[in-house]
């Protein structure tokens, strides 16, 4: 939407989006922003940092933002956010206050969700996979983790309704703002 | 065609005016300051911002501009006068607030913060608004100019924003009369006047603290506060050394030195480039600020980033002396996202004017090269400056 925005607003930029399998959200994002006529470049997650070089700016989405400043999303925000912070490029994660959290997470693990397993075995365009009978195989395990943890560090701002925000803020949004979200 | 930077405001001016600012020649279009100008913005195509203007003026800084200027205003002031008199009977107000400013602000001990709440308050006085609401939009056309008369400075956008939120705040008492309101709200403008002196002291009872005997302390820029700081840990016979950067082009370390050697604190000059030379002997860094943004980091005399940097890769601390009213809603990204604020600079020698110069008075210095902030509220981290921006503003 921010994007769409600022097309309207006749803005000149350009658009790299980086996907990632297995769920590839990326090309919904490319279809609406192509057919709305932004020029945009699509490129895989394995060449982000092929790409970096030419960015200026980073937006990211998040699911949360946790107290410490930690961003938890989509998984692939972190690998995003931690290239563009090597090459000195701004991370901008948008984000609605409501989705601030008081809880302080501090790795990657601990209350994340899974996602079925066999779609990773799956890789589009190849009729057979050698990792199609993995389940037979004691040994082996599929994990297709659906989110993941940003650093407060990687991160140089987050945009709310109340404008940018360094992320050691949150909590005080949450200690601020909070006590209206909750319903009696 | 050149790499493009991150920044806001870069972004929003498609063709930034670089060609146009060959300062050397004399502008023939500029305007002194002081004179009365239907255009709020004086100097609008160099971009040369009058906040360091004035600076340099408080400095006794002469370049071969400014004399230019002086000279082309002296020459312009007989045909302008007969034009003034016949604009001030018709639009009196929205001259007033920007010559008051022009007024207050040339005093040298003055912040600019205070200057800009003392010309609202003189729009509070000689307003003739009979409702708390009529007062309000004039104060807020007059603080809109203000801050559009000159954008490059932070702590009159500042000042200005912090004086329309306490009377926004206060207006919300209905019950009183409209003459005690504005009573009060003119009594609160002369105490800002105290409460910035007031704050320059606490900041110095605070930041003296932390030198201890024997230490090396260096200096850039000329900030008052930082004076103050140095000056009270002296007065309790502490025993120091400072080292202060030269601050070319606005010479800054040498009007510092020349205040510090009135209260016997050991001075020592050095060139700019000498700082990295110098840090290994250096205990700590002292800067003031021009603003605080929002992400705890300061805008400060260009050359401040640079220190910022030596000093934490050899590990020294770097503190920061601002009062709170410096605090600002911005949140710079990278070093040009900023308003220009463009210094014209003298080099002595004339320049071809093939080659561009870099005139920007001062940098951003983000907060992890910043390790505490000295200000009226207390001793804080940078991370705090956003948390007191939130309470205020939102």
């Amino acid at each position: 939407m921010i994007l769409l925005h600022a097309h309207e607003l006749r803005r000149q930029f350009r658009v790299v989006i980086v996907d990632s399998r297995p769920n590839l959200e990326g090309q919904q994002l490319l279809r609406k922003l192509v057919e709305k006529g932004l020029s945009c470049t699509y490129t895989h997650i394995n060449g982000v940092s092929y790409i970096m070089p030419e960015v200026t700016k980073i937006f990211l989405g998040a699911a949360s933002v946790l107290s410490n400043g930690t961003v938890y999303s989509t998984i692939g925000t972190a690998c995003v956010a931690m290239v563009g912070h090597a090459y000195h490029v701004p991370v901008l994660v948008c984000c609605e206050s409501y989705k601030f959290h008081e809880r302080v997470q501090l790795d990657s693990i601990c209350s994340n969700e899974l996602g079925d397993p066999n779609v990773i075995a799956k890789v589009p365009g190849r009729k057979k996979s050698c990792l199609d009978d993995w389940a037979s195989k004691e040994n082996l395990q599929l994990l297709n983790l659906a989110y993941d943890v940003t650093p407060a560090d990687y991160v140089s701002t987050i945009v709310t309704e109340y404008g940018l925000i360094p992320p050691t803020s949150v909590p005080v949004i949450v200690r601020e703002y909070g006590r209206e979200h909750i319903l009696i | 065609m050149w790499w493009r930077s991150a920044s806001f405001i870069l972004d929003r001016n498609d063709n930034p005016p670089q060609p146009e600012s060959r300062h050397l020649t004399p502008p023939s279009s500029h305007m002194a300051d002081t004179n009365p100008n239907p255009n709020p913005n004086p100097n609008p195509i160099n971009n040369i911002s009058a906040y360091y203007q004035t600076r340099a003026a408080h400095h006794g800084v002469v370049t071969s501009d400014w004399l230019a200027q002086a000279q082309a205003a002296v020459g312009r002031d007989q045909p302008s006068d007969s034009d003034t008199s016949l604009k001030s009977s018709a639009s009196e107000k929205p001259f007033s607030v920007i010559e008051e400013f022009n007024n207050w602000r040339k005093q040298p001990d003055l912040a600019e913060a205070v200057a800009a709440i003392r010309a609202l308050a003189s729009v509070i006085r000689s307003s003739e608004a009979n409702t708390i609401a009529e007062l309000q939009s004039e104060l807020k056309s007059a603080s809109d100019s203000l801050k559009s008369w000159d954008r490059t400075s932070i702590s009159l956008t500042a000042g200005c924003d912090l004086f329309m939120r306490y009377i926004t705040r206060t207006s919300a008492f209905e019950y009183e009369d409209f003459n005690s309101a504005k009573s009060r709200f003119l009594e609160r403008a002369e105490k800002f006047g105290e409460i910035s002196y007031k704050a320059r002291k606490i900041i110095a009872m605070l930041g003296q603290d932390f030198i201890f005997n024997g230490c090396t302390i260096l200096v850039h820029g000329f900030s008052r506060v930082v004076l103050e700081i140095l000056k009270t840990a002296a007065e309790s016979r502490k025993v120091f050394r400072v080292l202060c950067t030269e601050g070319r082009p606005d010479r800054t370390g040498l009007r510092f030195a020349n205040e510090l050697a009135k209260v016997d604190v050991p001075v020592k000059l050095l060139i700019d480039s000498a700082v990295a030379y110098s840090m290994d002997e250096v205990d700590m860094v002292f800067v003031g600020a021009d603003g605080v943004v929002e992400s705890g980091g300061i805008i400060n005399m260009m050359g401040t980033y640079q220190i910022a940097l030596v000093a934490k890769t050899m590990d020294k601390p770097v503190y920061v002396a601002a009062e709170s009213y410096k605090f600002a809603r911005l949140y710079p990204l990278d070093q040009k996202d900023m308003v220009p604020a463009a210094r014209p600079i003298d080099f002595g020698v004339p320049i071809p004017s093939k080659v561009e110069v870099e005139t920007s008075a001062r940098d951003y210095t983000p907060p992890q090269y910043l390790t505490l902030l000295f200000t009226d509220l207390g001793v804080l981290t940078p991370s705090v400056v956003s948390d007191e921006l939130i309470q205020l503003y939102l």
